[in-house]
């Protein structure tokens, strides 16, 4: 079954511009007709440089903004109709780039209890989606705490937690490690995998990263409000000169494996990690 | 300029329970005209030693010299000191404010009473070593990419014409298109005013490709310093200490210890192209 379905959709907006000179006025297309389907259960990245679009579409998801024109179709929700969408935030929930901007209280358990009653859950209920919400990011000692105290990746991951307390069946990250360090990311990482594997929540990554979208099952790439590729990580980063175009990068052994290509060198071009990579060059060694 | 640092040891809270050691007799010599790439993870103390080096921060013990002489030897000195050490702090975009780009940039001079004629000459070429065009000149800072907006910031820390700039994670939250054009911006700086720089960053892609030479603090110490080719060549090292080199280096480790003879400094594309080649071909 579909999470996210999109039809023609399309985002029109005017655009005003204060200056000294008075104020202007311009229409901006920030999604072109866009189509795709985003499968119940599966991990799929967006990438695109700042200004495609991306990030306009995440917000789609949830409902912030709705399609000037085309449908879009979340958990089987059409967003444009306004009474559906509790059931929609619901069942999309959404993590942002800064952690700082997303947590509310000043103690982690009730940070995550502060969605499930806003729902209205009862609170012998609520006791237990926060355990079961920390206990899948990794969390539950850090419940007394104060997030404050807390480094970037842990407060990444209480948000996710805060999400997760509401029962979502999709999650939508947009850039949710570009202000962490190496082991806040990796720890970031871990838990969005853990949650698609492991709990089979529905995950849509929006990440300037590559060495995180190779992990992903699909890969949709907005250039200009268009979506211009799609496919799985091994169709799409291939193409190192289009992603160059459209302002993005390759893995450096994908692009590594293109140069020696490119030199006559017999290597595949789908190589996406290390471990891909050394061996593919240990088989060739070995067939010299 | 040159910064030497003896023995500078800086203790948070010190006598209370939230005493906390954030540098452990760091010591460290810049000369001048070096491009520094300063790599750590989140708590290693490379922002406390940053705040040091422009006398935001008074060490618990030690000291920073600046050409040979004591920052806090003459307190009245220091708003001098923070001209010449200039620093940029992390998302220095949130700190434009001013109605227009050269308004903004001009900030800085203007407080420092100079005279008309040096504030616009000041600010034009800040905005032109960053890569701004005077069509940006009267656009409000609000209305640019993210990447625009932080030359900007950047651009307001050189109208003061500083001898040191220090760059805290000046790529931070961009799209790599962002990234790349303030790295060539930093990049230009660097070769045409020839003044020191200290990059602070996570990513080891960014300060592969800029610095002469990297320090890796780890827990208030510096755990290694040396070439990129050096350091990078260290690889499970640095993953001992949540640090990672760049992708490509793993490879060239890993085959390493799988017995190839490939070179041991190995932290760019092109390199790597260059050894792999060497490695498939030579023996033909």
């Amino acid at each position: 079954m579909e999470m996210i379905k999109a039809e023609n959709l399309s985002y029109e907006y005017i655009k005003v511009t204060e200056t000294e000179k008075g104020t202007k006025e311009e229409k901006i297309l920030a999604l072109n007709h866009v189509n795709l389907s985003i499968e119940q259960g599966s991990f799929v990245a967006v990438l695109g440089h700042n200004g495609s679009g991306k990030s306009t579409f995440a917000k789609h998801i949830n409902a912030l903004v709705r399609p000037t024109e085309g449908v879009l179709w979340v958990n089987g929700y059409d967003t444009q109709n306004e009474e559906l969408i509790w059931d929609i935030r619901q069942s999309a929930g959404m993590v942002f780039q800064n952690p700082d901007n997303q947590l509310v209280a000043t103690v982690v358990e009730e940070d995550i209890a502060f969605g499930p009653e806003n729902m209205g859950v009862p609170s012998e209920q609520i006791r237990k989606r926060v355990e079961d919400a920390l206990n899948a990011v990794g969390m539950l000692e850090y419940k007394q705490h104060s997030p404050a105290k807390l480094s970037g990746g842990q407060k990444q991951r209480i948000a996710i937690a805060g999400v997760l307390a509401m029962k979502p069946k999709c999650i939508v990250f947009d850039e949710p490690t570009a202000m962490l360090d190496p082991v806040g990311r990796k720890d970031v990482m871990n838990t969005i995998l853990q949650l698609n594997k492991e709990e089979g929540m529905t995950i849509v990554l929006i990440t300037h990263y590559m060495d995180e979208a190779v992990k992903a099952e699909k890969v949709f790439v907005i250039d200009d409000g268009n979506m211009v590729l799609e496919g799985t990580p091994k169709e799409v980063f291939p193409q190192v000169e289009t992603l160059k175009s459209y302002g993005l990068d390759v893995p450096q052994v994908t692009e590594t494996a293109y140069e020696l290509k490119k030199m006559g060198i017999s290597i595949s071009q789908d190589i996406l990690t290390v471990e891909e990579m050394v061996g593919a060059i240990c088989q060739l060694k070995s067939t010299i | 300029m040159s910064i030497k640092i003896n023995h500078l040891t800086h203790i948070y809270n010190a006598d209370t329970i939230f005493e906390k050691t954030a540098l452990n007799d760091v010591n460290i010599e810049i000369q001048k005209g070096e491009f520094i790439g300063l790599i750590g993870h989140t708590g290693s103390g490379k922002s406390t030693l940053i705040q040091h080096l422009n006398g935001t921060i008074s060490p618990t013990s030690g000291e920073i010299l600046l050409d040979g002489e004591n920052i806090h030897k003459d307190k009245t000195k220091l708003k001098e000191v923070r001209q010449r050490v200039g620093l940029a702090f992390q998302y220095p975009e949130h700190q434009l404010f001013e109605m227009t780009v050269y308004k903004d940039v001009a900030f800085g001079p203007t407080n420092m009473k100079l005279t008309e004629q040096e504030i616009d000459k000041r600010v034009k070429e800040a905005l032109q070593t960053v890569g701004l065009s005077e069509t940006v000149y009267d656009k409000s800072p609000f209305e640019l990419s993210g990447g625009q907006k932080r030359r900007v910031a950047i651009a307001g820390v050189l109208a003061m014409n500083p001898e040191i700039l220090i760059l805290d994670e000046p790529t931070a939250g961009l799209d790599p298109k962002g990234r790349d054009e303030i790295l060539y911006a930093i990049k230009q700086l660097h070769k045409q005013r020839g003044i020191t720089i200290i990059l602070v960053s996570h990513s080891m892609e960014d300060v592969a490709k800029l610095a002469d030479r990297l320090i890796v603090m780890e827990k208030g110490h510096i755990a290694m310093t040396g070439t990129p080719k050096e350091v990078f060549a260290r690889v499970r090292e640095l993953e001992k200490i949540g640090l990672a080199a760049p992708q490509i280096s793993y490879v060239i480790t890993e085959l390493k210890e799988k017995g190839y003879n490939l070179p041991e400094d190995i932290y760019t594309v092109e390199e790597a192209v260059k050894a792999l080649y060497t490695l498939l071909k030579g023996e033909e």
